[in-house]
């Protein structure tokens, strides 16, 4: 009940603070719209759907069906009325330019959902309504984007102002991160399984790559400018490869090393974490050392693997937008521009789709896990 | 001989590092040895140390106040009247630790502006998540038989929080705030292009002007700040794993 009570206050807060506020340029300040001004009925709707919800919630009725059904309605109602700004838009917007930003209740729109799905995502005790607590809104919301929800917003008008370049720099964005991260798995990993095998290397290998993470990440892009630069002005030739001070170069070298203890910390935990009978069985099947490695620990190891790989992967991807800093590209580009002209529209173009990446990356490594666990402790998980 | 070496490198470390920050002169030293074509070598528009103070009072002011919320909301979620939360904060702790620092940084400017408002709410909100997240582990990992045992020796429910889980908890909890001040160390340092100051104003100005040696000044200050709470941190929890084996023995 104090859950539902709480998301209750979420969605009041949602309707009575400003939704959308609408400018006519990206420079000036806007005019701010709560979802009653944009029109009457929609006033109206909100009201009996606050009536309703709070009916819900005080007399306990609330369940995972009636809360996924309350989100799916609170959806349309907002999303239709951000909608429905668009039909309006040619009474305020005489230039053409005219844009619509998300306001504070917006924000705390997309909480409320989150709070109203996963209540009924874990309230639910079939597996048909937790499919559904997904698929649903994620239908509604593309039934909306196909409409035209996003048309005039900011975001897509920078979007659509920086197209070919937005591209361009999510490409460099990613063989960024994706390469920084492959590079420290394949020093990171044999470096992993020396810590565990050997008690002298460990102690250094760890004081140094987590020192390296303690490095502010600007700090350390740094860093990497003037050894670079050193080198590049003293051998020509590297030069030619395009490695200097500033640019692609530096950004991969700090990127991989800030990589490498996540990679390495897990590895280590991977092996370490085998019981000891199960290496004793083994050895007594008559497995020598090098079928242990491939046969037991390497499988046993994996899920591990792979979870430091997805840490460092995710923090790569929010470390690459600094190295945009550092001339290295990729979506970083876009936030320090609007940093720098002061338009926070163009701001949010490179922030949102690091977020996105950040959290797709995330859960699609999160799959790769599950599926690299080996059967049989998967099938000791379920028991 | 190795030992010797080991117990006074962090003390020489410090004393360098202090020197740098204090003494222009230093500064000026160590960087035009390092690049004697260039012209200029310290940052001319202020002093390393006064920005290195904003620095360090971003850093304190936003890890403090969400230590103080991390703690209330992790102590929330973990009675029996908060529970209905528990699950719903590690989601979304969850959820939002992958979203990258620097992301919530700049997000901050198109809601609040620029200055250093927005780079300490960012910050605080941020470094609420690893306390929040240490504070609950900590709290449900105290054994249920030493509340009972505490329960059963007449404390109150408050008794029992201060006097057994908070204690039992505290170095989990230590642990994450040391994660939220060493990000902070970092996050702040970008801080300088949000127009909050601190030591990354030093790094931006070299890197906008192509300067070698302000970027370097910059990294220093702000590396040798990282390295030296984290250091600070160690002792810390060291300190702690120390009395807390000593009470085991009974001493």
């Amino acid at each position: 009940m104090r859950f539902t009570f709480f998301t209750g206050i979420c969605a009041l807060a949602t309707l009575s603070l400003p939704l959308v506020t609408i400018k006519q340029n990206r420079i000036v300040s806007g005019e701010d719209l709560r979802i009653f001004e944009l029109h009457p009925l929609f006033g109206v709707a909100a009201v009996i759907y606050l009536g309703v919800l709070f009916y819900i919630v005080l007399r306990r009725r609330a369940n995972a069906v009636n809360f996924l059904a309350a989100a799916c309605i609170f959806m349309v109602l907002i999303l239709g009325a951000v909608w429905s700004v668009h039909t309006s838009l040619a009474e305020w917007d005489s230039t053409g330019y005219g844009r619509i930003s998300f306001a504070g209740g917006f924000w705390f729109f997309l909480l409320t959902l989150y709070l109203f799905l996963s209540y009924s995502h874990r309230e639910s005790g079939s597996a048909r309504v937790r499919q559904l607590s997904i698929a649903v809104p994620l239908l509604i919301f593309f039934f909306f984007s196909i409409i035209g929800l996003f048309e005039n917003t900011a975001i897509a008008m920078e979007f659509v102002n920086h197209q070919k370049k937005f591209l361009r720099e999510l490409l460099q964005h990613l063989y960024l991160s994706l390469t920084a991260v492959g590079t420290a798995a394949i020093i990171g990993i044999p470096a992993g399984i020396k810590a565990a095998r050997s008690e002298r290397w460990r102690d250094p290998i760890f004081k140094i790559v987590s020192g390296i993470q303690t490095v502010p990440s600007l700090a350390l892009f740094g860093l990497m400018i003037a050894p670079l630069a050193a080198l590049s002005s003293a051998f020509p030739v590297l030069r030619t490869m395009g490695i200097a001070g500033i640019g692609t170069a530096p950004a991969l070298i700090a990127l991989g090393l800030y990589a490498l203890l996540p990679v390495i910390r897990n590895t280590f935990t991977g092996i370490m974490e085998i019981e000891s009978q199960v290496r004793s069985a083994a050895l007594g099947m008559g497995m020598n050392r090098r079928q242990i490695f491939r046969y037991i620990e390497l499988p046993l190891a994996a899920p591990l693997v792979l979870t430091g790989i997805r840490i460092s992967l995710v923090q790569s991807i929010g470390n690459t937008a600094v190295a945009a800093l550092i001339g290295a590209g990729g979506l970083g580009t876009f936030i320090f521009q609007g940093l720098g002209q002061s338009v926070p529209d163009l701001i949010l173009l490179g922030v949102i789709p690091v977020i996105l990446l950040s959290v797709l990356m995330d859960r699609l490594f999160y799959a790769g896990e599950l599926i690299a666990t080996p059967k049989g402790v998967r099938a000791a998980w379920q028991s | 001989m190795a030992k010797l070496i080991k117990r006074t490198l962090p003390a020489v470390f410090i004393v360098l590092y202090v020197l740098f920050l204090t003494m222009p002169r230093f500064q000026q030293g160590v960087l035009g040895f390092l690049f004697p074509t260039l012209e200029e070598h310290v940052y001319p528009r202020a002093n390393l140390l006064v920005l290195f103070g904003e620095h360090l009072f971003l850093v304190v002011l936003s890890a403090s106040s969400a230590f103080i919320t991390g703690l209330v909301l992790g102590i929330t979620v973990t009675r029996s009247w908060g529970r209905d939360f528990l699950q719903p904060i590690q989601d979304l702790t969850a959820l939002i630790q992958t979203f990258p620092p620097v992301a919530v940084l700049t997000l901050a400017v198109p809601a609040v502006g620029f200055g250093f408002l927005p780079a300490y709410i960012a910050l605080y909100l941020y470094s609420i998540l690893p306390i929040v997240r240490n504070t609950i582990t900590g709290l449900l990992s105290v054994s249920p038989a030493l509340k009972s045992a505490a329960v059963g020796m007449g404390m109150t429910p408050f008794q029992v929080l201060m006097k057994v889980e908070l204690p039992q908890a505290f170095p989990t909890i230590l642990a994450g705030t040391r994660i939220a001040v060493i990000v902070n160390i970092g996050t702040s340092t970008i801080g300088g292009v949000i127009g909050a100051g601190g030591l990354g104003v030093v790094i931006v100005a070299g890197l906008v002007r192509d300067n070698v040696s302000f970027v370097l000044q910059g990294a220093i200050a702000a590396a040798g700040l990282a390295f030296l709470a984290d250091y600070l941190f160690e002792l810390w929890g060291r300190r702690l794993s120390v009395s807390t084996a000593r009470l085991a023995e009974g001493n």
